[in-house]
């Protein structure tokens, strides 16, 4: 699992400095452009909706999301479904802050660890969007332990469920390994922007959420996450001057070389985005 | 460093694949010149200092060199310089 420091370098530069590029509801994960004529922000609903159905989230559930950024998920699950309850827990405390300030109607945060959380009572559903990048670091995956540190979350997730629950899980992966200009690159954004995470590759995944898990649905949505990334590097740009000015040339300079690799990465295929639909197994 | 030099304590079959992981690792993190040296069939990446990013740029220089393209799922599952080794053998190293 990436450290609280890694969590605090990715999320941590300064919320009103995420908020100059995202969407309104502060999501920070690929965003569904399902006409394809959709704002970022009609996008990001697309795909909070498309997670809940992944899920079978109903007005009734009590909802946990794992790893819940600025708490648009939480905001959409209370406010579009109607849930009767959502739950998140993050590891960045800027996030927290902020959640908390949104004062969600029925949804509560804890600053907490994963591995450590421990519900009051059972979730009907979980959802984690872009998290699961943070749960095995890249020296895990490089000894080949990585796949035990996944199927361990997805032990502590069936846990933390009740029978008949769904999981919407949503995570980058790993679809081809890069070479040259493209492997400095895409290295260069794991170690300064997302350090202690990597990208999981599918197959990892699949392994792993047995004996738990259930793949009943996975969607791969590549050209999705090059329009979001690309989405959010126009935004950057257009608030420059405000970024350097109050920000720093770094970090201008930096989250703009970040986005242009996750555009290039997305586009060339050397990334890609699963959502999956996974069903509890109890028998 | 001389890379040609042989070292008598390894079988011959080896030396030539290892000359060729050390040119690879010239390549790769010619910063770290010296530890081209330490490299033998049983170190592994960790020990020699270097990242996985480092042994991806290490199996394109053979990709480079031997003209073959190595699948993604053995390029993931490098750990050692033995890997590296069985790899360029099997796409043609002789």
């Amino acid at each position: 699992m990436s450290t609280k420091d890694d969590i605090d370098v990715t999320y941590g530069v300064d919320n009103e400095f995420f908020r100059l590029w995202l969407d309104k509801s502060m999501a920070y994960t690929c965003a569904l452009f399902l006409r394809g004529d959709e704002t970022l922000e009609e996008a990001q609903l697309n795909k909070h909706e498309f997670l809940c159905r992944a899920a079978r989230v109903t007005p009734g559930s009590r909802v946990l999301d794992i790893g819940c950024g600025w708490g648009a998920n939480l905001d959409y699950l209370t406010r579009h479904q109607n849930v009767r309850e959502a739950v998140g827990i993050t590891l960045s405390h800027d996030q927290y802050e902020a959640i908390l300030d949104r004062k969600i109607p029925r949804a509560t945060v804890q600053l907490v660890d994963y591995r450590d959380y421990q519900p009051a009572r059972p979730f009907d559903a979980v959802i984690s969007i872009g998290m699961f990048e943070h749960v095995a670091t890249p020296q895990q995956t490089q000894h080949g332990d990585h796949i035990a540190v996944y199927r361990d979350y997805f032990r502590r997730a069936w846990e933390w469920t009740c029978p008949g629950a769904w999981f919407g899980l949503q995570t980058v992966i790993g679809a081809k390994v890069p070479r040259g200009p493209a492997l400095k690159e895409i290295a260069w954004t794991t170690s300064f922007i997302f350090p202690g995470a990597i990208s999981p590759r599918p197959e990892a995944i699949l392994a792993a959420v047995q004996p738990y898990w259930e793949v009943v649905e996975l969607t791969t949505r590549r050209h999705h996450y090059a329009k979001t990334t690309g989405e959010w590097l126009r935004r950057l740009e257009r608030h420059e001057a405000t970024i350097r000015e109050r920000f720093g040339d770094q970090v201008f300079l930096d989250y703009q070389r970040y986005l242009r690799t996750c555009v290039m990465a997305f586009e060339e295929g050397y990334q890609s985005l699963a959502q999956f639909a996974l069903r509890r197994l109890d028998d | 460093m001389d890379i040609a030099a042989v070292d008598t304590t390894v079988a011959p079959e080896d030396q030539a694949v290892i000359g060729l992981l050390q040119r690879a690792f010239l390549y790769a993190r010619p910063e770290h010149s010296e530890a081209a040296e330490r490299i033998t069939l049983d170190a592994t990446i960790e020990e020699l200092g270097i990242d996985s990013v480092a042994a991806l740029e290490m199996s394109g220089f053979i990709e480079e060199q031997l003209d073959v393209q190595i699948p993604d799922e053995e390029l993931v599952a490098i750990r050692s310089m033995r890997d590296l080794a069985r790899i360029a053998r099997k796409y043609g190293h002789q």
